[in-house]
Formats: C-alpha cells, structure tokens, sequence
C-alpha cells in the first residue's frame, strides 16, 4: 500500500512536472508581453498622477520677488561686460569675472583644473563667489551654477549677467537662512566637476587630474539651480533638465517647485514644446516620447546637463534651460521673467527646513506635471527577469530525464514509473567555461578600450576593432572546441555502445543533455540577474537592455538548418556592443569614432556604467549566446 | 602663608566665609581708595568696516562690592549678594548658589568675518551660544553645580541652555583660561586653580532672537529708557549680517597692587550693519543704524560714552565729515604702527531739556576712496570633506598672516556620533604632509568620545610658522543612531560646533579687538595707566602689545545616515500584525492540551479497576 501510494505521488509530481514544462516557455512569452504592454501604458495619462508639493517648507513663490526693472539694466550691462570678457582666454575671463562678483560684494575667487582623458586634455579657470545670508550660520548653501559653454556649444553669456545681477539684488536682502554660492565654470562639465570634487574636499594633483583647492567655502550644498542660458537674446521655451550621472535624479519636489513659480510660464521638459491636445492618442505619444527622452539619458548615464553632477554628491539639482524653436511667440523670456524666477526658486529653497526628502527620488516624467512612481514602473521589469527564469527553469528541466520511466514491481505487477529524481547527469563543464571565458573576453575589451597605449595612431575605434577581434577568436575558438568534443563524444558513446553490446550489461546511463541547452540555460540565468540587478541601480538601463535581450535570448537555439543559424547570429551581432555603436552611429549620423569618444568620455568624465556594463556584462552574455547558437545540436 | 590665604579670597564666593575668618588679622594701615560699592558704566564703540558695514559695541560694566584684601576687610565687603542697587540680583543669585567664579555666556547669529572685519572687541564671536564658566570645586560638587547653572541660565534667558548636558561639556585643558583681572595677579603669586574647574559647552544651532534679548535688558539699571541702552531696538538688531550678546562675569582688582577687588559684569551687544546693502553708499547715521535716539542719559552710570574707531583711510586726507565733531577733537590710541584714531563724546550731559544726541558719518562722494586692507593675524576654516553617509573627513585650515612665530591653541570638540580616527590625523604645512607632527604640536589632549556619554576632545598647543598655512585633516565614521535619537528635523543634519584658536598675537592696526572687553578701560583714563601696568606687571615690556584672542571657526553641518522615518511606522505595524498572528498560532499549539476524552463507560471501568 505504502509503494503504491508513493507511486501515484510519484505520477502526481510527473504530471505537474509535465505540465510546468509545458507552460513554462509558453508562460514565459505571456509575461514578456505583459511587461512589453505594461511598459508601453505607463506614459499613459491614467497611469501616472499630478506632480504634487510634498515638502511644505518649501512655500513657493510665497516671496515677495525683489528683481525689478533696475536689476534688468544692471543684468543687461553685465550681458555687455560678459559678451566682452567671452572672447578673452580661460584664465583671464575668470579674473574679470571674480572682479565684478567682488564689485558687488560678495567673496569671490578662481580654481584652477587639469583634466586629461584617454582623448584630449582640458584646462580651465573656475570663478566662483559666496554670498554670505546675513545673520546665518552658514552650515547650509545653495548653488546657482553656469558654465561659461552652453548646451549649444555657444557662450552662455545670459546666464551669466543673470548670476551677477542676481549677486546685486540677494545682497540687498536678509532673510536668507542658507548662503549663496555663484559658480561659472569653465568646458562644459569638467569645469563644474572639479569645482565640486574640490568643494568636498577630493582635490587630486595627479598627472591626469589636478584641482586647485578652494579658498572660500560655505556649508553643506542643499540644492543647485544650473542655468543655461545661452545667447544674449531673449527666448520663446524654458525647459528643465534633470537626469544626472547613470540615471540619477533630483527629488521631485525641486521640479515641483521651479514649475510651480513658473505658473503661468509654461515650462517643458527638456527643449520641447508639446502643446496639450484633445486626441488622446497624440497626447498619449507625446508622452511617449518624453519618456523615451527622460529614459535615453537615463540609460546612458551621461547627465543632461551640468545639474547631473551635483546629484553624486546628494546635492539634488536641475538645469533651467532658455531656448528658441520657431512657430511659438517669440520673446516670452526675458531676463527679467528669468531673474524673477530664480530668484523666487531661491527664495523658495532657502525655506527649507531640512534637505529635500520628502518627495520622490525614482521616478519618470512623461510631461511637466505627471510622473509615474516606482511601485509602477518596477513590476515591468522584474517580471521581466522572472520570465528569464521561467525559460531557464524549463530548459533545466529538459535536460533532466523525468520523461524517462523505469519498471517497478509492485504487488507483483510490474508498473512504469517515473522516478522522481533525475539520474541524467548534467555537464557544467562545456557551458561554464564557455561563460567564464567569454566574461574574460569581456574584461579584456574593456580594459582594451580604455586603456591609453601610447602607440602611434591609436585610435578608439581600433581599439574597438580589435577587441572585437578577441570576440571572433574566443566565439570561434569556443565553437570549435565543442565541436570537436562532441565528435569525440559521439564517437566514445559509439565505442561504448559497442561495448555494452557485447557485454550485454543493462547500466543504461542516458547521454547527458546536449550543450546548448545548459549553456542557454546559464545564459538566461545571468540575464535575469543582470536586469533584475540594474533595474533597482538603473531602471532605464535595465529596461532596454532586458528589451532587446529578451526575444533573442529566449528564442535563439542551434538549428540544423544554416540559414537560421546565420540569421541568429546577424542578429547577435547587430545587438552586440560594437554593433550597438554603429547602429547608433546610423541613427544620428555621427562618425563612429565620435559615438566611441563620446561612450569614452562618458566613462572617463563622469564615470558613467554604461562602458563598463557594456563590455563586462552586456558583451559576455551576447558572446556566449552566439557560441550557444553554433554549438552543435545534439 | 598670607599669599595663599589670598588666593582663597580670590574665589569670590568664599569671599563671606573668608570675612568670618579673617577680620582678626585686619589693620588699618593704607586705607585703599574706596570706589563706589557699585557703579555702572555705559558704552558704544563705533566702527565703519572696510566693505560699507558699521560695527558697533554696546558694553555696560557693572561692578560691585569693593571686596578688600583681607588686610583691609571692613563692612563693604560684606554687602556682597546680600544687598543689590545696580547689580542685577538674577545673576548675583546665580553666581552665590553654584559657586561660580567666572561666567561667560555668549549668544551669537551669524559668522564674524575675521578677514573683513578683523578681530572684535567681544572675543566670543562663536556662532550659537557658548557657556563657559570657572566653578569652585571646594565641595566637589562642581558637575552638580553646572547642571544647575545651565537650568537656571536657561530659564533666564528663554534659551535651550539645559541641552549643555554631559554629551556637550568639556573640560579644557589648555583654552578659556580664567580672565578676571586679579586671577592673572593671583597666578603670578600662588596657583590656586586646584579648587577651580573649568566647564565649557556650546550649542551651535541655537537661534537669538527678542526673546533672549528682553531679559538680557531687564538685567540693565536703566533698562532702554534711558542712555546708551534706549539704541537697542530688537527689529534693527535683529537685522543685521552679524549679532552677539554676552554676558561676563569676571572678579577684577580695581587697584594696580590689586587690594581692592569688585566683581565685574560686563553685558555685550555686537552688531554689523550692513549699511551699503541697499544703494552701495556708506554714509550712516545714528539713528538711522538704531531707529531711536538718545534723548537723555542713563542718571545711574558713572560714565557714558560714545567712542568712535576713525576709518583708516589711506592717500587722501578728509575724506569724510563727522557730524556732530567730537568736542574733545579725535585722538589716538595704541603706539606707532598700529595706533588707532577715535572720537570719543560724552553723553552724559545729554537729558530731557537738550537736543537728542545725534551722531552722522557723511563720505565724499558716499564711498571711501581707498581703505588700508586689513589682514588679520590669525584665520582659520574648517570644513568637512568627502560625501555619502558612511565616513567623512574634517578639515582645518589655520593662516598665520604674521611676519613671526605664534603660539596658539587649538580646541576642538565633536559630537561621539563622529567617531575620530586618530591615526588618520595628518598635518599639512604650507601644501606639505609634515612627517613629524612635533615640529608644529607640543602637546596634545585627546579625549575620545562615549557613545551618548561624552564627546571627543582634541587640544593642541600649537607652534604656527610664520606667514604659514596649516592644515590638520583627521577621518571619522559616522554613527547609524537609534531611531529614537533622531531630532524631529533629521533630514537637516546635526550641527557641530566650532573649534576655538586661542592665541596672543601683536597688536595690528586698523583692528577693533585690543584688549578685548578690557580695551574699554582704556577709553577712561582713570583706568587707562592701570590697565597698561597691568599689561606689563603680568607680561614683561617685551610682550607689551600683544593681545590674548579667541579665533572661531565656522560651524558644520554633518548628515548622519537617516532612514526613512515613515519606515519605521509600516515596519512597526507590519511586524506586529505578523507577531500577532504568530504568536497567537504558537501560544495555542503550545498552551493547548489535546487530551483524549475518555467515554463514561469506560471511567466508571477504569474506576472499578482502580
């Protein structure tokens, strides 16, 4: 009775077994277009809420704004000083500048910087002065920020004279409770970050980075305003920029905040105007395609603009940025409009009672006032990563034997039963190596690519070349490897078959599952640890990477027929990292040198993941499955 | 013997005592002049700062009790916190009933910009309040007494005082040396500190408002009816760049052979205007400073006066008009290099029948042409590096601007939720990690923190180099705290008091700071010759000119890793409906019997077994 019952538990756990085997894969591929769906409704308007105030401290536009029509003349006077002292060199622009900051009476001094890349050597001049709030006990500040190149490459002349007016009109007042820091920096980003590795006290003087240190400080920064203001003429958008170093953003509060001054200036997210509309389907793709935008940045990692390197430093910061785009009115900002509104933001960030926390730090804006929170936009993700597992649990699953049964005896019938464990062995041999190799493959590219040799004519791009030539050779190498072991496999078991023929022993051992099946299976482990992993450091990395992995990984699998083989592995390539880049190059129309440069800087600048998830994480997985796709079938 | 004896004197709270002991060796030889048994005095120093601010300098003194040596002790002395006309009985109580020798209480907003301004006359410019004060510790109740005092003081003047609780105090080793007059006589015969403890504590986020200043005024004879006091408007001081209010109490000899002592209360009020905020000119006057006038003069105090510091204009001459000219014309202080041109007036003779006393400063073309810079002796930052919540690191930097060596001291206390690594300690000189620390620090007192128990102390006395900058950095790790510790505002981070620069720098010019709360004996010249032999009797001719100042550095602002506070309630409630539904489940499986109902029958057969 006990065997019996044992039995039919044993049939019980079978036909589950059968069943989860079955639809698994097929449940695997629902989930994927679930997440696929779910990913494409959130910019939709039901699935996100109103950006609301969180931080009640903050009262915005509650001040009396004090920016009038003489801080206007005074602005513009400085936009003619500015205009005159651009042209002059890097160091002795910051001086005049320190100048006129001293002028009016606030602390002001330069920095000095180095930065040399794999690329190019930088050097510039900071200038930078404190505005000490009277009566404060100055363990708090907050920083206006402008670099002295704009976001279209163009002096940033606006935002400057918007910062030495601004000096002039915070001077007059006492009822600031944090100080004010004013920084012009020097380049595009390298100026801002030396400043600020300087500030905390991280000042390096190496060959390839030297900071001068600071001589005037102020307390802990709580929030930064970057301004952007390029030209010397007025501007009909005004965007905000938010995404910093590998996705990091800004509480949302700070956003909140600068929209909600703005009131009845209708701000934008980035430089474009999306006019609202009645269709729902073109509000619904508007929204779309500012998600995308937000997420492109994000998945990048380089910071949209200068803000992106306060946010290292739990600094939360956003660019305001003045453009032009025709068909709108023109002239609606001014430096007036401008003035005011920075001057109410500050006002309104010098409330704070306590550093912004109240509010949001994950989440995604498909227009100024909507975002969608992290409890919405996580599950996609994850239940992306779950139906990695799912497939690699099927395919573990078949290389197991549970179809296999052997003859029992029971009560003196014989009755097939299936046993409940597998005596199939499994080789980790062939796919753990395969992996291991190629994650060293990896890291050899990486290092290939970054590293600065020194000899003539080096090139990024040959340097790409030629650890793509170390992928061939490991892809290469590894497929034959196992080709030729399983010729010699095949040939042991004929051997063996032989000899059990003629020894007639019955220890029928079955063949251990082909080596594919457990190198997909490993493959699809790693991927979903990798996008499971990402998505709480980088949701929009983790999104488009589990994206384009998804259907290739699960999909692909040797095939008898070549050209699926060939097909699979184009495919593989075009979503491999070097084939990534050119594709990318494609699509804006850049030279591929320059998309390297600019995936290098982002590295060697602002220390983005995205060099190093690429080649240590992403390229791995991708070689191995492209060795997986010509391993033999059997 | 008698020295001795003379030194138990000193501490003023045994001074009664000392007069039930004493009187038999009383002669009456000599009989020293005997001043007033209390006397007020009442004065502004005014100074126009280099960038357009005007400083200003309330200081009233009041002394009382002519406490004779023990020689010539009679019945003044015995009025001492038994009688009060002009000193206020709040603070006499104080001082009587936790043996206090020495008080020092300071209220500061805002940051004393030493390279602007220079040094100030009040030399506690720390931001926050600062206490310190020299206890007797005859009973050894010394910790008793301080708790006592900073509850008192707290109720007195509205203020968070109690929070200077054992996490906070310190004892100093070297810093906050006693500055009562007659101490640095009493040092020169006998030390006598073995009964006296020094405790210091400050709270750096303490904000001052009216609050605090009523009952500050409250402790004046005139209150701001009348004299220099009636200035004291709380919505002009209050809106200032700089504002700080002391109260000192200090024993001090009033003689040079110091035979007749009195306790000193010196209450301070510093203030920086800022009057070129608005058009850029640094034309001011009085009333437009203070909103209020003087109509009469303050009939209780012995003197009242109006000192103004001259602008150290450089290359051209008259540049500004004095209205009304100081009657005396203006004259000058300090010697050569470093002398000081003032305008004193005497408004003592200004009442209810005259005009107010008015007082303005017009520049030519409403800016000062050129100014001497001032560059003063001492300056130092410090500042926290690195970021994240895990470790940091603290900086400081010390620029010696003097053309030789100093000797200072450098006190530095911080909280225990910063735990300090001493090795990690490193000195820079000028740019340059010093391999041996001695060549700059002679000594060193390091007190490690205990965890809510007692914070970390580190003084050095300290050799700067001439026309030097140095720099001690040092690491710490920071605390993850109960979450009970966390104050209602934990997202703004914990604030860290500053550390204090004691040094004895020369005298420079264009300085307000000379002599500290001292200087103003000099202004009346019945103490002016005193004060200065007092200088040399303590110090040598050689040392004349150097004045003892405190430097302070900023305040800081440390981030401790803070959780989530709407965490902890979720977690709360989550873990207790789970804890409910657990042990509900557990207590039942294992209180509950399952026992075997046994059938009747089969009882009454086992009954009939049994």
């Amino acid at each position: 009775m006990g065997l019996l019952s044992r039995i039919s538990k044993a049939q019980r756990r079978t036909i589950f077994g059968r069943f989860v085997l079955d639809w698994m894969p097929r449940l695997s591929y629902v989930m994927v277009a679930v997440s696929f769906f779910w990913l494409l409704a959130l910019p939709h308007q039901n699935y996100s809420h109103e950006v609301y105030l969180s931080e009640n401290a903050l009262l915005p536009g509650g001040a009396n704004t004090r920016f009038d029509y003489s801080d206007v003349l005074a602005a513009e006077a400085y936009r003619d000083t500015v205009q005159r002292i651009s042209t002059l060199s890097s160091y002795e622009r910051a001086k005049a500048l320190e100048q006129e900051f001293a002028q009016i009476g606030l602390k002001a001094a330069t920095q000095n910087y180095t930065l040399n890349t794999s690329t190019d050597s930088k050097h510039g001049v900071n200038t930078y002065a404190v505005f000490y709030a009277p009566r404060s006990d100055g363990t708090e500040a907050l920083v206006l920020s402008a670099s002295w190149t704009s976001r279209d490459v163009t002096a940033n002349t606006n935002a400057i004279a918007a910062l030495l007016a601004l000096g002039k009109v915070f001077k007059r007042g006492s009822h600031f409770s944090k100080d004010i820091i004013f920084v012009v920096s020097d380049g595009e980003a390298e100026g801002l970050m030396a400043w600020l590795k300087a500030y905390h006290g991280n000042e390096e003087n190496t060959k390839d980075r030297a900071e001068e240190t600071l001589h005037i400080r102020s307390g802990a920064i709580q929030a930064a305003l970057n301004l952007d203001f390029a030209g010397t003429g007025d501007y009909n958008g005004l965007g905000i920029f938010f995404e910093g170093v590998n996705g990091q953003l800004p509480n949302l509060d700070l956003i909140k905040t600068v929209t909600y001054i703005s009131g009845g200036l209708a701000l934008t997210l980035h430089d474009e105007i999306v006019p609202y509309t009645d269709n729902m389907t073109k509000n619904y793709m508007n929204s779309l395609r500012r998600m995308l935008y937000m997420m492109k940045y994000q998945a990048a990692g380089t910071p949209s603009g200068n803000h992106g390197l306060y946010l290292k430093y739990k600094i939360d910061a956003i660019t305001l940025y003045g453009f032009n785009r025709p068909g709108l009115d023109a002239n609606r900002y001014g430096l007036f409009r401008l003035g005011s509104l920075v001057e109410s933001t500050v006002r309104s960030l010098s409330n704070l009672l306590e550093h912004l926390h109240q509010s949001f730090f994950f989440y995604l804006l498909s227009g100024i006032h909507r975002y969608t929170s992290i409890g919405l936009y996580m599950p996609p993700v994850i239940i992306l990563g779950v139906s990695f597992i799912f497939q690699a649990l099927s395919l573990w699953g078949e290389s197991s034997d549970l179809s296999l049964e052997v003859e029992a005896i029971a009560q003196g019938k014989e009755v097939p039963v299936t046993l409940p464990y597998s005596r199939r062995s499994r080789s980790f041999k062939t796919p753990a190596t395969i992996v291991g190799m190629s994650f060293v493959a990896g890291l050899a590219s990486f290092k290939l690519v970054k590293t600065e040799f020194g000899f003539p004519g080096e090139t990024p791009l040959l340097k790409l070349v030629a650890s793509v030539g170390v992928c061939t050779m490991l892809v290469f190498s590894a497929v034959s490897a196992a080709r030729l072991r399983q010729h010699l496999l095949v040939k042991n078991e004929a051997e063996k078959k032989k000899a059990q023929v003629n020894s007639k022993s019955s220890s029928g051992e079955p063949a251990p599952a082909a080596d594919w099946i457990m190198l997909k299976t490993f493959i699809l482990a790693l991927s979903a640890l990798m996008v499971t992993t990402l998505s709480a450091l980088n949701f929009s990395m983790a999104v488009s990477i589990g994206v384009v992995i998804v259907l290739p990984f699960m999909i692909f699998r040797p095939s008898k027929f070549l050209i699926l083989n060939a097909i699979q592995i184009v495919i593989l390539s075009v979503i491999s990292p070097p084939g990534l880049v050119f594709l990318a190059s494609w699509l804006y129309d850049m030279d591929v040198s320059l998309v390297l440069r600019w995936v290098l800087d982002g590295y060697e600048i602002f220390g983005t993941w995205l060099l190093p998830t690429l080649c240590c994480i992403y390229w791995p997985l991708n070689i191995a499955s492209m060795v997986m796709v010509l391993m033999p079938t059997e | 013997m008698r020295h001795t004896s003379v030194s138990t004197v000193l501490t003023l709270s045994v001074a009664l005592l000392a007069l039930t002991t004493a009187p038999a060796a009383a002669t009456k030889d000599s009989v020293p002049i005997l001043k007033a048994p209390e006397a007020f005095h009442e004065e502004l120093v005014l100074k126009p700062l280099n960038d357009g601010s005007v400083y200003s300098h309330f200081q009233f003194t009041t002394h009382i009790g002519t406490m004779m040596d023990e020689q010539h002790l009679d019945g003044a002395a015995s009025n001492l916190f038994t009688h009060y006309n002009l000193f206020p009985r709040s603070i006499g109580q104080i001082l009587h009933s936790f043996d206090v020798e020495e008080l020092h209480l300071t209220f500061t907003q805002g940051r004393w910009q030493y390279g602007d301004w220079g040094y100030p006359l009040a030399p506690s410019v720390g931001t926050g309040v600062e206490l310190w004060a020299w206890l007797n510790d005859d009973k050894g109740q010394t910790d008793l007494n301080w708790k006592g005092l900073t509850n008192t003081l707290s109720g007195l003047f509205c203020a968070s005082l109690n929070f200077i609780d054992d996490t906070i105090t310190t004892e100093p080793k070297l810093s906050f040396r006693n500055e009562g007059l007659y101490n640095v006589h009493s040092n020169v015969n006998a030390s006598s500190a073995d009964t006296k403890r020094l405790r210091y504590g400050s709270l750096p986020h303490e904000n001052v408002c009216t609050e605090n200043l009523t009952p500050w005024i409250k402790l004046l004879p005139c209150k701001t009816k009348a004299g220099i006091a009636s200035l004291l408007k709380s919505h002009k001081l209050f809106d200032s760049r700089f504002y700080s209010m002391s109260i000192h109490v200090r024993p001090v000899c009033e003689d040079e052979l110091c035979r007749v002592k009195s306790l000193e209360l010196v209450q301070s009020i510093t203030t920086v205007f800022d009057v070129a905020r608005h058009d850029g000119s640094h034309d001011w006057t009085l009333i437009g400073l203070f909103e209020r006038e003087i109509t009469q003069a303050c009939p209780l105090a012995s003197t009242s006066k109006i000192v103004l510091h001259l602008p150290q204009t450089t290359n051209y001459q008259n540049q500004y008009a004095l209205t009304p000219a100081p009657a005396k014309g203006t004259h000058f202080i300090g010697s050569e290099e470093d002398k000081q041109e003032i305008a004193v007036y005497d408004i003592s003779g200004v009442s209810a029948n005259s005009s107010p006393f008015e007082l303005s400063m017009q520049w030519e073309n409403a800016r000062p042409k050129s100014v001497r810079p001032i560059t003063p002796g001492i300056v130092a930052h410090r500042y926290f590096t690195g970021y994240g919540q895990e470790r940091g690191g603290l900086s400081i930097e010390i620029h010696n601007n003097n053309s030789e060596d100093v000797e200072s001291v450098y006190l530095d206390t911080l909280p225990w939720y910063l735990k300090l690594y001493l090795h990690t300690f490193t000195i820079d000189l000028n740019g340059k990690t010093l391999d041996n620390q001695r060549d700059l620090v002679s000594k060193m007192f390091y007190q490690p923190a205990v965890d809510r128990g007692r914070p970390a102390v580190l003084e050095m006395a300290l050799r700067l180099p001439a026309k030097s900058l140095v720099k001690f950095s040092i690491s710490f790790d920071k605390v993850f705290l109960k979450y009970t510790e966390y104050p209602p505002d934990a997202n703004r981070g914990f604030d860290v008091g500053c550390a204090v620069i004691t040094a004895e720098l020369p005298r420079q010019q264009g300085q307000i700071g000379y002599g500290g709360l001292d200087h103003l004996r000099i202004y009346q010249e019945r103490e002016a010759s005193q004060v200065q032999s007092r200088f040399n009797s303590t110090r040598g001719s050689e040392d004349e000119g150097l004045d003892k100042i405190r430097v302070y550095t900023e305040t800081l602002l440390v981030s401790l890793p803070t959780p989530d506070f709407s965490m902890p309630y979720n977690v709360i409630t989550l873990t207790c409906t789970v804890i409910a539904m657990f042990f509900g489940t557990f207590f039942n499986l294992m209180m509950r019997d399952f026992d075997v109902v046994v059938p009747k029958e089969s009882k009454a057969k086992g009954k009939k077994t049994t």
